[in-house]
């Protein structure tokens, strides 16, 4: 019976003790998710000498859940945003909850846009207030926006309900490269590479009763030394992607005489830089091998069973995109924005060269750098029609 | 209270371990005194004197209705016309019964328990040896399907409450004189026959000596059922986990002699135990081995999924909804966030709520007549499922959660084990929900170690997981084909390991066990 009675006791004043030790902690972190306010998207933007930055919360009673109080879709938006100013970015943060009932958890943020103006100023800041917090993912993607980006954060998509996962899926789709915050504070931190993001713009439709604002991705910025420097759209676009080595399938129309266009799919596209020593300058032999498809042919006579013509198409394929390709190195050269880590790769190839002297001299030596750009393209597949269906028959 | 009464009177009524050394009388008439001393008030006692035809005065006693009555007035019978002069009471039991089970006894404690036990005693004057007549004979149920275990493809024959019934159906599956069958008695009131069943050369001799030795060691006045049993020999009485098995299914039974296991059965119940028992029997359904090898290793699957489900789903969504919702999927997250947006409880009520709403539904749908049972159901989906919702009581979510969880606990083919899984969901939610997924995984390991220091008679309750025993597993995760099981599990420590021939043919099997 003593034995007993001195097991209960150990067991009590055992239990009692770690009941006690377990408060003492102070890291009870339990949290409902009622009483949370995920942010699904942030904005960062310039506010005069301050930083506005904006958050993007859903609404769950307004989402039309099988309890809410009416659930309505059609009048009331599913979220808000929120917006709060501060001398830096924590500050702001800091004082915007100040402002909420729920506690702000990052850890479900997919997207992270910055405002034109303060990507100028340098995203260096930005990437320490962000990486420092555990809760903020490093895989959330990051996107300069033309003008405001609480403006983009706060654009009518009318396809989704937020438009935080409108931006998402164009950032992770074809029309992109996906830029995620690691990605960016990895080469911003490394001497011989420079970031780029994908550069985000508002477009309007005007269609009455359709109005909406769409999202698109019209170019990248280019950034050195973790400022933004420059924009590059259109041609040195497609230059970049076709650099970047991560590949996306996109469309080329080759102009003909008298409007008679071909449309082509690039649906593939590999790319080899090897790095060259000449009398300690360095310079590259870019290959860029791609295969062409035909999307449309308005040339009522082409006939692909002719091996001229096939190979004409091929050799004008080659000459865009080598025009591409050098308008994205002369704006990266004139910019001094080696987004592409030239520097890195005559790192790999050059390691004793590149530590003694090209690394102190990149930002001199990078815009001095030659290219030599050979591309070679291959029309593998034209489609269904060997022949124009509309070609009347002789 | 009778008893009470009954001590104040001249000669008290004691139980038979009082009788135990009185030796029978030579006289019919004091025999006869005795015996209505003892069987004072019970009006099921017969006690019927006679006298042989040309010889001494007899006596016979029985208890009326567990007895063949028409058998006893055959002995009558052919006693009463006995001619000659040969009335010693072994020539009878030689030249003159015609009864098969015949023995004698000297003592009145033997007496009485075999009186009790459905035996007829024959007292002759001037002996003082009586004879038992084994006329056993009472009303039992036929036996039926089982209800407890019921299978798509096997066997549809369940043990009833009557220990021959129950013996006679294990020996119509093993006609093997390996099979042994040995009689104790437990219960110094009930005196319930107990029978250990094992293979003889295949059960590992220690393993039944344990057994043996448990049960004698048993001092209980009475044993209704065998859980008594199982509860007084089990080697944990604090463990939340099962120790020993019980099946109403003769073939799971024939199945567990064969792997060198001990069954022991009670009278009086259709539930009979199997020791040793292992956390991986839980999953060890007797269909696994009637279907094709690919289904029973899908089926087993499964379950162990569902074992992990049962147990876990609510201790999980608490921990990842309140501590970790960077782990949910967003899209899902804001689904979850909307259904509780009006939930006044924070998670842990919320699925303690619906928990013991749903054990409360089941223990009413066991307990209540099939007809109210019905009803019960019912009326349990429309409020626990339907109305709780729309009240905003609970959440859409966690009414998926816990009959996501009730319906994986009914899979489990082991009701014991099943309780036990369903019991321990409510710490490891309560961890849950104050230390989140850290809470869960030391209670996992709390579990993991506890099994790991369990036995079952000798053998290991995680076995042969842990201890490792690999050549083992192909009864484990999955179940292996036929051929392919050529030994009996090792960790059972079988004395014969061997189950068929390496190359494996049915025919060589039968003549192994001849």
């Amino acid at each position: 019976m003593k034995t007993l009675h001195g097991y209960i006791r150990r067991v009590l004043l055992s239990s009692v003790t770690i009941g006690l030790v377990i408060p003492l902690t102070g890291c009870w972190d339990r949290r409902e998710i009622n009483d949370v306010a995920f942010v699904l998207a942030s904005a960062i933007d310039k506010e005069g000498e301050d930083v506005k930055i904006s958050v993007l919360i859903p609404l769950p009673g307004n989402m039309g859940g099988a309890t809410g109080g009416g659930g309505g879709s059609g009048g009331k938006k599913p979220f808000v945003i929120k917006e709060e100013t501060g001398s830096s970015i924590r500050e702001a943060a800091a004082k915007l909850q100040r402002g909420l009932p729920r506690k702000l958890f990052l850890g479900h943020r997919r997207v992270l846009l910055i405002g034109e103006e303060y990507a100028r100023e340098g995203v260096d800041q930005m990437i320490d207030a962000v990486t420092r917090l555990p809760e903020n993912r490093l895989t959330v993607f990051v996107a300069v926006t033309k003008g405001k980006a609480v403006d983009v954060l706060n654009a009518d998509t009318r396809l989704e309900r937020f438009s935080a996962e409108a931006i998402r899926e164009t950032l992770q789709s074809d029309s992109s490269l996906r830029v995620s915050l690691k990605d960016v504070a990895g080469q911003v931190i490394v001497t011989g590479s420079d970031a780029y993001l994908p550069y985000l713009q508002l477009k309007e439709t005007s269609l009455a009763r359709q109005q909406a604002e769409d999202i698109t991705v019209s170019g990248y910025a280019l950034t050195h030394n973790g400022k933004m420097t420059a924009v590059a759209q259109e041609r040195s676009a497609i230059g970049l992607r076709l650099l970047s080595g991560k590949f996306k399938p996109y469309i080329l129309t080759l102009k003909g005489k008298n409007d008679v266009n071909t449309t082509l799919g690039i649906t593939s596209a590999g790319v080899l830089i090897t790095p060259k020593n000449k009398n300690g300058e360095p310079s590259f032999r870019i290959e860029v091998v791609s295969k062409a498809s035909i999307e449309e042919d308005m040339h009522l006579q082409r006939n692909y069973d002719d091996i001229e013509q096939r190979t004409g198409i091929e050799r004008q394929v080659e000459k865009s995109m080598r025009k591409d390709i050098e308008q994205a190195l002369t704006l990266m050269q004139e910019t001094n924005s080696d987004v592409l880590g030239f520097g890195q790769i005559l790192n790999r190839t050059y390691p004793g060269l590149w530590q003694r002297t090209w690394k102190q001299n990149w930002e001199v030596l990078f815009p001095r750098c030659t290219f030599e750009i050979h591309v070679r393209n291959k029309l593998h597949r034209i489609g269904m029609n060997k022949e124009n269906l509309a070609k009347k028959e002789q | 209270m009778p008893g009470k009464g009954k001590r104040e009177e001249k000669t008290d009524v004691q139980s038979i371990e009082h009788y135990k050394e009185v030796l029978i009388d030579p006289s019919i008439n004091e025999n006869k005194r005795m015996l209505e001393d003892i069987f004072r008030d019970s009006s099921d006692a017969v006690i019927r004197e006679f006298t042989m035809e040309n010889g001494p005065e007899a006596l016979i006693c029985y208890v009326d209705g567990i007895v063949l009555s028409t058998a006893v007035d055959e002995v009558l019978k052919s006693l009463m016309v006995l001619q000659g002069n040969e009335f010693d009471i072994a020539e009878i039991a030689k030249k003159t019964l015609p009864v098969v089970q015949t023995s004698s006894a000297e003592h009145y404690g033997d007496l009485l328990t075999a009186v009790l036990s459905g035996d007829t005693v024959l007292f002759v004057e001037g002996s003082t040896i009586a004879l038992v007549l084994g006329l056993r004979g009472t009303e039992g149920r036929t036996v039926s399907e089982p209800e407890t275990e019921t299978v798509v493809r096997g066997p549809r024959e369940g043990f009833n409450e009557h220990l021959r019934t129950n013996t006679s159906l294990i020996r119509t599956k093993i006609k093997s004189p390996r099979l042994k069958m040995k009689s104790f008695v437990v219960g110094t009131e009930t005196m319930t026959d107990v029978v250990v069943s094992y293979m003889d050369g295949i059960a590992n001799p220690k393993v039944v000596q344990e057994v043996e030795d448990r049960i004698k060691r048993i001092c209980i006045d009475g044993v209704l059922e065998s859980g008594y049993i199982e509860e007084l020999i089990q080697d944990s009485n604090y463990s939340p986990f099962p120790q020993i098995q019980n099946t109403e299914r003769p073939d799971t039974v024939a199945a567990a002699l064969l792997e060198g296991r001990v069954a022991i059965l009670v009278n009086g119940t259709p539930f009979v135990l199997l020791a040793p028992f292992g956390f991986w029997q839980w999953l060890q359904a007797s269909e696994d081995y009637y279907e094709r090898f690919l289904v029973g290793t899908l089926l087993r699957v499964l379950r162990f999924q569902f074992l992990f489900i049962a147990l876990l789903t609510p201790a999980l969504y608490i921990a990842a909804s309140t501590y970790h919702p960077e782990m949910i999927p967003t899209s899902l997250l804001l689904s979850i966030a909307a259904s509780r947006e009006a939930i006044p409880f924070p998670a842990v009520v919320e699925a303690l709520i619906m928990e013991v709403a749903f054990e409360a539904l089941r223990e009413a749908g066991v307990r209540l007549p099939r007809t109210v049972g019905q009803a019960v159901s019912i009326l349990g989906a429309l409020v626990v499922g339907n109305a709780a919702v729309q009240a905003g009581i609970v959440s859409a979510a966690m009414v998926i959660v816990v009959s996501l969880t009730g319906i994986a606990s009914f899979t489990l083919p082991r009701y014991n084990a099943a309780i036990s899984v369903r019991m321990l969901r409510f710490p490891l939610m309560l961890l849950a929900s104050l230390f989140g997924l850290l809470g869960i995984v030391v209670g996992i390991m709390a579990i993991i170690g506890h099994m790991a220091k369990l036995r079952s008679f000798g053998v290991p309750y995680l076995a042969p997981v842990a201890p490792v025993s690999f050549s083992d597993w192909k009864d484990i995760f999955i179940r292996a084909p036929w051929h392919k099981m050529n030994r009996r599990p090792a960790y059972m420590n079988a004395l014969d390991q061997q189950r068929q021939p390496i190359t494996g043919s049915s025919a060589v099997d039968k003549g192994d066990q001849a």
